[in-house]
Order: C-alpha cells, then structure tokens, then sequence
C-alpha cells in the first residue's frame, strides 16, 4: 500500500520527481567524476553519458521514442528534457554572452552552417552509395539524416522515400546526435574549441541542437550561446536544401 | 537625469509637484525575479514565432532560427540603458536561474532520447553518423583560422 502511493505521488507530481531524479543523478555524476577519474573527466559529461544509458535502457524496455521518459514513472524527465525547457534554457544563457563575438563571427557562422549541412549530407550519401543504395531517393534521404534527425524525415517525406529509408535516416542523425553530446568534451582541446569564435563554427557545422547543448555542457558551458546561436539555423538551411540543390546534386552522379 | 532632479527637488518644487512625487516615485524600480522569468519568457516565444513564420514563408516544417533570435532579443533587450544596466539585481536571478538549469535540463534531455532507436538502426546508420561527426569536427580548426584570419589577420 505503502509503495502504490509513493508511485502515485511521484507519477503525479511528475516534473518535479524529475527534478529531483536529475539532481541525484547529477550528484552521483559528480561523485564519480572526483573518485573515479579524479576529476579528468568532467561531472557533467558523466552526467549525460548516464542519461543517454538510461535512456537506452527506456527504449529497450517500453520500446517507446522517448527514452526513460516512456517508463511512467519518469515521464516528467520527459518534460524537462523536452524542446521548450531546453530552448528556454538555451536562451537564458546568452544573457551575459558577448554581443561583438557574435557579430565578428556572423559570417563564418553563416558559411560554416551552409559548410556542415552539405558535408553531412555528402558523407552520409557517401556511406548509403558503399552500403549499396543507388536509388537517389534513398541516397539522399539518408545523406539528410547525416545533417539531423529532423532534416531526414522531412527529405525522405518530400521525396517519397519509403519508410524504412527514413527509419534508417533517423537512425543516423540519432547517433550524430547521441556521439555529438559524448565526444565534444574529448575533442575539444585537439580542435580548439576553447572560445567563442570556434564554438559558433562548431555549432555551425554540427547542427545538432540536443548534440551541441549537450557536447558544449560538458565541455564548457559559457560557450553555449554561441554554438546554440549557430545551430538553430542549421535545421532549417538542412530542410532548404537537401530536398532541393543536394537532391538534384544526387542526381547527377546516380 | 532623474539623480540630479533628486539632488536638489526640495529647493523650488512646488506643493503640488512634491505630493505627485510621493505619488509616483519614478526613481524606485520595481525589481522582482517573475520580471527576468517573463522577459526571457517573451524573448523566447518571440522568437520561436519569427522562427516559426519563417519557415512558412520557405515553406519547411521546421523553425529557422527562432533559439537564436530569441537570444539576440534577449541580449538587445537587456543592454537597452547606457549607463546603468536596464535589469535589476533581483530580476538578472530571474534569468540567471533558468541559466544554471541548463545542465541539468540537458541531462533530462540526454535520458529522453532515442537512443535505443539509434543504435538498432544497423551498421549503416551509426557508420553514417559517425563519419559525419568526424569530418565535422575535423573541419572546425580549419574555419576557426580562417575567420580568425580574415578579421583580425593573426
């Protein structure tokens, strides 16, 4: 008896159990980060490698889209992570940032959006040729899901493409994603993505929005505006093209 | 303006201006977080909206920009005064917390994606994906010394 109303409690009160899971998991992360690494790896990075773990964990056993958030008892994780506390939050983090680094880079930031999308697209084509496809349709649809998870789906919509070719083009922008998120802080000093300037170009270039909160989170959170500037386009510039100038660009070699 | 009005109003106000001054104390600003918590609020559906209208007007099911206006909306909006910051103290925590936030509601984020899915697409899609990271990343010095270069020439 006792339980059913604790687990009604907390799947009533959803959002707010989240917030009090997430701050247990971010202490664990914490923890472990100092004992286990000795602060080498960062807490917040140990954070979201669990989140993403559970989250796999979700899927494997409801089978839903969502992650942890399909297991009602988490629902509200759900909300917190959805797009309108992320987004709220992302704005929120540009109040401070640096007006003039965003000007300087506007028109790197511009380039490297248009630059990001077609060397996604041209790399995920790339690997959809050498995995056998030859249909321009697929080719593409799956070249668009190297961009984000949203430019596939909306590509293969347009184009026709069959279902399973969108799955799988899903599929490819999820682990642009999921990979984003877990190896930005493992690469950043080799890239120097260190300051404002490259952050932007970086956003830029993955697109990504979930990947590039994420990867910037646990590598520095102060370069979050930037990279959270560029990105937001990138989903956009991905749905202009890919069905458009990169279709016919297909075409042309298949 | 209104400190130098302050300095010297009890000299040659008149009654009837002094009481409208208790009345109306334009010096005090109100300052209180739900002020942060509403302008970041209004920034943010601003600028999902434009985002929002400019992805109809290019016909695409998806928002163009609208995280990044809402951001310069947010940074034109709190830089307006010139020589004393426009939010006060108390209405910058407003704004600062949902800030702080910002880690932890991207690790909810991180436990609510489809990862599961991501990793059952087969051998093509994580392949696909993965190269895309490494090209991209791979790129990123190369565009930082360039921009770095066309503008300051280091």
């Amino acid at each position: 008896m006792v339980l059913d109303v604790l687990y009604g409690v907390l799947s009533d009160n959803a959002l707010i159990t989240a917030f009090m899971f997430v701050g247990g998991l971010v202490w664990l992360s914490y923890l472990i980060s100092e004992k286990l690494t000795r602060g080498h790896i960062h807490g917040s990075a140990i954070a979201i490698a669990l989140g993403l773990v559970l989250a796999w964990y979700g899927g494997l056993a409801t089978g839903g889209s969502t992650g942890l958030a399909d297991l009602p008892l988490f629902a509200g994780v759900g909300i917190m992570g959805g797009a309108m506390f992320r987004d709220f939050a992302i704005v929120a983090t540009a109040f401070g940032a640096d007006l003039g680094a965003l000007k300087r880079a506007g028109f790197v930031g511009a380039v490297s959006i248009v630059i990001g999308v077609v060397l996604s697209f041209i790399i995920g084509g790339i690997v959809a040729v050498s995995f056998g496809y030859t249909d321009p349709i697929a080719v593409t649809t799956i070249g668009a899901g190297a961009a984000t998870y949203i430019v596939g789906p909306v590509t293969g919509t347009a184009l026709g493409a069959s279902t399973d070719v969108i799955a799988l083009s899903v599929a490819a922008g999820l682990t642009k994603s999921v990979l984003v998120m877990i190896g930005t802080p493992f690469v950043a000093p080799r890239i120097g993505l260190d300051n404002p300037h490259a952050a932007l170009i970086y956003g830029g270039l993955m697109g990504t929005t979930s990947g590039v909160a994420g990867g910037l989170a646990a590598t520095d959170p102060k370069l979050v505006p930037y990279g959270a500037m560029t990105a937001t386009f990138y989903t956009g510039v991905g749905c202009l093209l890919a069905p458009s100038v990169l279709y016919l660009g297909v075409r042309l070699f298949l | 303006m209104q400190r130098f009005e302050n300095e010297d109003r009890d000299d040659y106000r008149s009654e009837n201006e002094r009481s409208r001054q208790l009345f109306r104390p334009r010096a005090r600003r109100v300052d209180v977080v739900i002020y942060g918590v509403a302008l970041l609020a209004f920034c943010m559906l601003v600028g999902v909206f434009v985002g929002d209208l400019l992805g109809a007007v290019m016909g695409l099911p998806a928002n163009v920009g609208g995280v990044g206006i809402a951001m310069i909306l947010l940074l034109v909006l709190s830089n307006l005064g010139s020589r004393e910051p426009t939010l006060g103290p108390i209405t910058q925590k407003g704004i600062g917390f949902w800030s702080a936030m910002y880690i932890p509601i991207v690790v909810a984020m991180a436990a609510r994606q489809n990862v599961f899915s991501a990793l059952s697409g087969g051998w093509m899609a994580i392949v696909a994906g993965v190269a895309a990271v490494a090209a991209s990343f791979a790129l990123i010095p190369v565009l930082a010394r360039w921009g770095q270069g066309g503008h300051h020439g280091s």
